[in-house]
């Protein structure tokens, strides 16, 4: 396999992930957007935030949601998209964890609405399979989409000819 | 990583925006949420419980605490049915049983439900809500959203399903099921 075909495979590795990752959180964000009174119902069963805070967080952080997800889709904005969004995930883990484990709360995590699942180990897998594909489209280098130079070729190994050869050849 | 910064600091900027115009066009919800009025449990002279400033309660006061009605009074008021009753638990343990003539409203879903609420429960009557017992919160949840719509005789039955089911005396208005929520 050429280097120009193990860029483009990566390329679309990294698409695809960021494409999962990104529509996951954007069909997650919906409903708390039509919803956000229902969204802090769910947070405040965590028992984690202050009472005045919850209508804050309700609101704020499905926006959030909706554009780290498009900035993680979006080739030229994906690390920082993924930087928020594998914040994000870090934090839902450890409220999990927090509400599930230590305070042995049996509620809904919220995470897409209604009909979300438990708060509990399957939330925290796939909270981190979801990490795992994030850092995937965050570190896999992307397609070189500029034609190449002769620079690249010598730096790749791909010749011993002289630069102005390959050029002007 | 400064060009990263920036865009970070231009998503949070943006999602802020977006919350804003939208909370400001659909919702219209208060951003600092305040807790709701704690209606004290010694009446005035007049009888008329007084309703007064959110006080801090301690953890083991509001374990120990008894709130709502007894469940005599629940026998009564199902004997009656001059009280509708509300199952604030989950769906498989609505189905697993509840009270007769209990509507269902989870409360992890009560506002995708306060439509039908609206139209089977009316707002002047005495709502009755209850939940699996033992100080669970879905009661509570419930009960600030059904005053939050306009209901003002709300009740919690704080022994919740646990009482019922402690006791025979309810066997003959408990339920299995999806078909008797009206």
């Amino acid at each position: 396999m050429t280097i120009e075909a193990k860029n483009t495979v990566r390329y679309v590795i990294a698409l695809l992930c960021a494409v999962g990752v990104g529509g996951y959180f954007l069909y997650a964000a919906y409903p708390k957007i039509i919803e956000p009174r229902q969204f802090a119902i769910d947070i405040k069963n965590y028992q984690i935030l202050p009472q005045q805070y919850l209508n804050l967080v309700a609101l704020y952080l499905p926006w959030i949601e909706v554009f780290a997800a498009i900035a993680l889709i979006v080739p030229r904005t994906r690390r920082p998209g993924s930087i928020i969004i594998a914040g994000l995930l870090l934090f839902f883990v450890a409220a999990v964890s927090y509400a599930a484990f230590y305070k042995g709360l049996d509620i809904t995590c919220g995470c897409t609405g209604k009909d979300s699942a438990a708060a509990g180990w399957p939330t925290i897998q796939r909270n981190i399979f979801l990490l795992i594909l994030t850092a995937i489209a965050a570190l896999l280098p992307r397609k070189t989409t500029a034609p190449a130079t002769g620079f690249d070729v010598i730096s790749l190994g791909a010749t011993k000819q002289p630069v102005v050869e390959r050029i002007t050849g | 990583m400064r060009r990263d910064a920036i865009t970070i600091l231009v998503i949070l900027l943006i999602s802020a925006v977006a919350a804003t115009a939208a909370n400001t066009s659909w919702h219209g919800l208060d951003w600092i949420r305040r807790p709701p009025a704690v209606v004290h449990r010694d009446p005035l002279p007049n009888g008329i419980p007084q309703e007064g400033i959110p006080q801090e309660v301690d953890d083991e006061t509001m374990m120990h605490e008894e709130r709502g009605p007894t469940a005599e009074l629940v026998l009564e008021y199902l004997h009656n049915e001059t009280a509708c009753f509300v199952d604030a638990r989950e769906h498989h343990e609505f189905i697993d049983g509840h009270l007769r003539g209990a509507f269902h409203l989870p409360s992890s879903a009560v506002y995708d439900r306060m439509d039908d609420v609206i139209s089977m429960l009316p707002v002047d009557g005495k709502v009755i809500v209850y939940c699996g017992g033992g100080g669970c919160e879905a009661s509570d949840t419930v009960r600030d959203v059904l005053i939050e719509y306009g209901y003002a005789d709300v009740e919690i039955y704080d022994n919740g399903w646990e009482g019922v089911m402690a006791t025979d005396t309810f066997d003959e208005f408990i339920v299995t099921g999806t078909g008797d929520e009206d």
